[in-house]
């Protein structure tokens, strides 16, 4: 599986940072860090408040210097040049519309900072705001446009400037859940219709899985993880990943044996697991103490006949819920840690969970997935 | 507070009425002082009216008259109007440096709201014996307009302040992030949107200093401003042509007042709420 | 701090830092450069002026001009005089006087504006009306209560026409109600804008919360939106003891011969020439006045009030 295929044919958006850092006094907000995005890629970074995401950000957009290392784009270093002369173009999170200006006016704005002719930038603006179909609002002021509709603006006064890559700041966080949803999919459709390096952050994780080619997660200044939505799904790389993606269910044993290609561990509370090994790393031996993750619908209810061959786990029910296309089942194993899984409901037409309840639980082993510690 | 069946409660039109008194009682005078400035020639200070006439008037401008009215007016006019430009001028320079914090600001901002409540008598007092001491004589285009400005200036710093509050900060990263240089971005985001606030400065500099006196009293020199004439000839004069002085410069002021307030309305009624942030 | 540069971009990267204005050096000279004008203005018109009254208030008089030789007697003179704390009774008791009939003025001219309009918009038009007046001369201010309340005023001859009196009320002009009654004309505003501004911000949830716990009108006046209006009210009072304490003229004409506070004697020494006496008597002014500016501030955080 190639990383991916949305590339573009030259190199011109590709982003390299080169241990990249930044401090602002004492505290370091991103530690010395390496990462390429392909050009044309669409690339989340991901994590949760104050995980220097959004300073990475910036020190892309030019408004932050880094401290120490290299941020190449397009090959060039940028790390001196104004937001202007790198090719980057910011679509901020407020929008930052200009109140005083109608939406031709705004998304004319770059031009004119530039000294383009009015007729020439105006009209070039009017060709933008087609382009983001908004035409009818061409001559109208920002308040008097809906949130998605002012989304649209912003990104056309970014576009205009011909970014090599655009950077977005939390676009949706502001939004409601259903103009969230909607606005996704026009962010990907103008990805697809520009074919430029977008970059953008969030601390949503469906968001980042749903819109990105590339996921970056980050955790306190450092890259944890990068690469495709499916990679970090399947195979988070640690249990913070794991937490962080959701939708996965920790366990926490001991080693005991090996059995060819798997490894044999023992929950504390005396179920043993039979979890394929890692190649990349190498802890894995006898009376280690290793974590690992199985995604939540992955995971069955046992039905009485398979009790007796196959491996369980058996959990106390705490809570369900109906999300209609799975019921959610929660609760903790009997050796004390949490449990989630995603159950279909038509597996439980007869017999509905009670909280309470102690039921066993089966997957396929080959699910299992081994877990890096956290550095 | 409408009650539930829809009907106002009885305190509101108590209130409305309470309202309306106080507005009569603010305006009134004005509007008496209004009327009797078209007294008759034989009329007096008070009512009854004898006749209706611009007799008063023409009077105020006829080389017959006591002291030196449009001369006053002359100055006054002229000194409202550097107040209004160097308070502007000062206070969204002064605008632009609170913005970050510097060492001082806290002082500066104390001594110059400390400046609103000194009496003006006693600024006045000091710029005299100020001048004084140096050996400076005061003049009304000079320690004149120091001791107004310490009147325009809070007034002034205190609008610009609330507009720059308003301020939303990201619209400068955004300028700078489409290519703006420093005085673009202060030519193109940020005078613009300042510029309602701008005309309630002006407003501000220009009517405090040309209906100002108690400062003017000790500070303006040999010349009089307009409040100055006026009190000057409030001893002598006991005819209606005070009257008629009063209802010009009140006028004046008013015109200038309804300008600015209908420009800034209307400024601010086509870009409220621009942002995604102030839905 | 090490940025990592090519050698030939050097040039470009110090243009660039200046061009995007980041360069923390010149960020805060900029500052000060920007405030230096207003710095320059209040100190030259108001810092330094009022350390020239604290000198000349040390200096001696002789009666007819001021010597400069350090002295005290201006201020040992100024306590003795018995004058001094009748002024200043009588200073203290009209401004009390005028903020007792401002503040209930504001307060309800607030509670209807907030409560009882419906739009905004209608709110801060009818507040605009209210300011008005506020912009004309003080002096015709003055001089157009004459034909209301003088002998041959208004309200003496609707009330003699009436019947309620048979001859004119002279007292009404030239006399402490009048004075009053200029004061709160004049002053009254100081006093609603800042309630006005306190009480906008009162979150109507509290009200309706207050109304369903079963207050009474009257009850949610006085639990809930005057202690909210605290800050408002102080700042109001502020205004009002600076401006009527600090007023000498509105006294002069409309108190006739009957009324005189502080402000006003310094203007009579100011206008006989005796300057030390006048600046002693200032300084304590001052300090008066100040002294019960920073007991209302305890009240109010001003920068915070003022600033949102």
């Amino acid at each position: 599986m190639e990383i991916l295929n949305t590339t573009k044919a030259d190199d011109s958006g590709e982003i390299r940072f080169e241990q990249v850092s930044k401090t602002f006094g004492d505290v370091v907000a991103v530690e010395p860090m390496d990462l390429v995005i392909p050009s044309g890629c669409y690339c989340c970074l991901l994590g949760p408040s104050g995980c220097g995401k959004s300073t990475l950000l910036r020190m892309l957009a030019g408004h932050e210097f880094a401290t120490t290392g290299e941020i190449k784009i397009g090959g060039s270093v940028v790390n001196n040049l104004s937001p202007q002369m790198r090719g980057t173009a910011m679509m901020f999170q407020s929008y930052g519309l200009f109140p005083h200006l109608t939406v031709r006016q705004n998304v004319a704005f770059s031009e004119k900072m530039q000294g383009v002719p009015k007729a020439e930038r105006l009209a070039n603006a009017g060709e933008m705001v087609d382009r983001v179909h908004l035409t009818e609002f061409a001559d109208r002021y920002p308040k008097e446009l809906s949130g998605g509709q002012q989304q649209r603006v912003a990104l056309a006064r970014a576009l205009i400037t011909q970014p090599k890559v655009l950077l977005l700041d939390e676009p949706l966080s502001a939004l409601d859940e259903h103009l969230r949803l909607k606005m996704r999919s026009e962010l990907r459709e103008i990805h697809r219709e520009f074919g430029i390096t977008f970059v953008h952050v969030t601390h949503t994780q469906l968001e980042a899985l749903g819109v990105a080619d590339l996921v970056v997660v980050m955790d306190h200044g450092r890259i944890v993880q990068s690469g495709m939505p499916s990679e970090l799904y399947s195979r988070p790389k640690n249990a913070y990943v794991a937490e962080f993606v959701g939708g996965h269910v920790l366990f926490h044993g001991q080693v005991t044996a090996e059995e060819g290609s798997n490894l044999i561990v023992k929950l504390p509370s005396g179920e043993e697991l039979l979890v394929p090994k890692n190649n990349n790393y190498s802890a894995q031996k006898a009376s280690d103490h290793v974590s690992f993750s199985v995604r939540r619908d992955r995971i069955s209810l046992a039905s009485d006949e398979s009790i007796a061959d196959k491996r369980t786990v058996k959990v106390k029910v705490e809570m369900t819920e109906y999300q209609g296309i799975y019921v959610k089942v929660q609760g903790y194993t009997l050796s004390g840690s949490e449990f989630a899984a995603y159950i279909n409901d038509y597996d439980l037409p007869e017999r509905t969970i009670k909280v309470g309840e102690i039921i066993p639980f089966v997957w396929d082993q080959t699910a299992n997935h081994l877990l890096e510690p956290n550095s | 507070m409408a009650t539930l069946n829809g009907r106002r409660p009885w305190t509101f039109y108590a209130l409305s009425l309470f309202f309306v008194l106080y507005v009569i009682f603010i305006y009134g005078p004005m509007f008496i002082v209004f009327l009797l400035s078209f007294q008759g020639q034989t009329g007096g200070l008070t009512f009854p009216m004898q006749s209706m006439s611009l007799h008063w008037y023409r009077e105020l401008f006829s080389n017959a008259s006591a002291g030196d009215i449009p001369g006053a007016i002359k100055r006054s006019l002229l000194l409202a109007s550097v107040v209004m430009v160097v308070t502007l001028v000062i206070s969204v320079l002064a605008g632009l440096a609170f913005r970050k914090p510097f060492r001082g600001s806290t002082t500066i901002f104390f001594i110059t709201t400390a400046s609103l409540i000194v009496p003006g008598i006693l600024v006045g007092l000091g710029i005299g014996q100020l001048a004084f001491l140096v050996g400076v004589r005061a003049h009304w285009l000079t320690t004149g307009l120091g001791a107004q400005l310490t009147w325009t200036l809070p007034f002034g710093m205190l609008i610009i302040f609330a507009v720059f509050g308003r301020f939303d900060g990201i619209l400068e990263e955004v300028a700078s992030d489409l290519g703006a240089t420093p005085w673009q971005r202060f030519t193109n985001v940020i005078v613009p949107i300042l510029f309602p606030g701008m005309i309630a400065v002006a407003l501000f500099g220009f009517t405090l200093s040309y209906d100002e006196f108690a400062r003017s009293l000790l500070t303006a020199g040999a010349d009089n401003t307009l409040p100055l004439e006026i009190w000057a000839l409030m001893t002598n004069v006991t005819t209606p042509k005070l009257y008629a002085i009063g209802t010009l410069t009140t006028v004046t002021s008013l015109l200038v007042i309804i300008i600015s307030m209908a420009t800034i309305f209307l400024l601010l009624r086509k870009r409220n709420a621009g942002t995604k942030s102030s839905e | 701090m090490k940025i990592v540069t090519s050698s030939k971009s050097g040039m470009s990267s110090f243009l660039a830092k200046q061009l995007y204005g980041r360069a923390t050096i010149i960020n805060r000279l900029s500052s000060y450069l920007l405030i230096a004008p207003l710095v320059l203005v209040m100190l030259m018109f108001f810092g330094i002026p009022l350390v020239a009254i604290m000198v000349v208030s040390f200096m001696d008089f002789d009666g007819f001009s001021t010597i400069r030789e350090f002295t005290w007697l201006n201020y040992t003179e100024f306590f003795e005089s018995s004058l001094t704390w009748k002024l200043y009774y009588q200073t203290f008791r009209t401004a009390l006087i005028v903020w007792l009939i401002c503040l209930g003025i504001a307060l309800t001219v607030s509670n209807f504006l907030v409560f009882h309009v419906k739009s905004l918009m209608v709110q801060i038009g009818l507040l605009l009306l209210c300011t008005i007046p506020f912009w004309t001369s003080s002096i015709i201010r003055m001089i157009s209560w004459l034909p209301v309340l003088g002998r041959n005023g208004l309200i003496n001859s609707s009330l003699m026409s009436v019947g309620i009196i048979d001859e004119p009320i002279d007292d009404l002009i030239y006399s402490n109600l009048a004075v009053v009654i200029v004061y709160v004309q004049s002053f009254s505003l100081f006093m609603i804008v800042p309630i006005f501004n306190s009480m906008v911000r009162i979150s109507p949830d509290i009200v309706e919360a207050a109304k369903e716990a079963g207050a009474s009108r009257w009850q949610v006046l006085t639990n809930i939106v005057i202690p909210l209006s605290k800050s408002g009210i102080a700042l109001g009072t502020i205004f009002i003891i600076a401006l009527v304490m600090g007023d000498f003229f509105i006294i002069r004409v409309m108190g006739g011969g009957q009324s005189s506070n502080v402000a006003m004697a310094i203007s009579n020494q100011i206008g006989s020439f005796q300057y030390p006496p006048a600046a002693a008597a200032s300084i304590i002014f001052l300090c008066v006045i100040l002294l019960l500016i920073s007991a209302m501030l305890r009240v109010v955080d001003v920068r915070k009030e003022v600033l949102s």
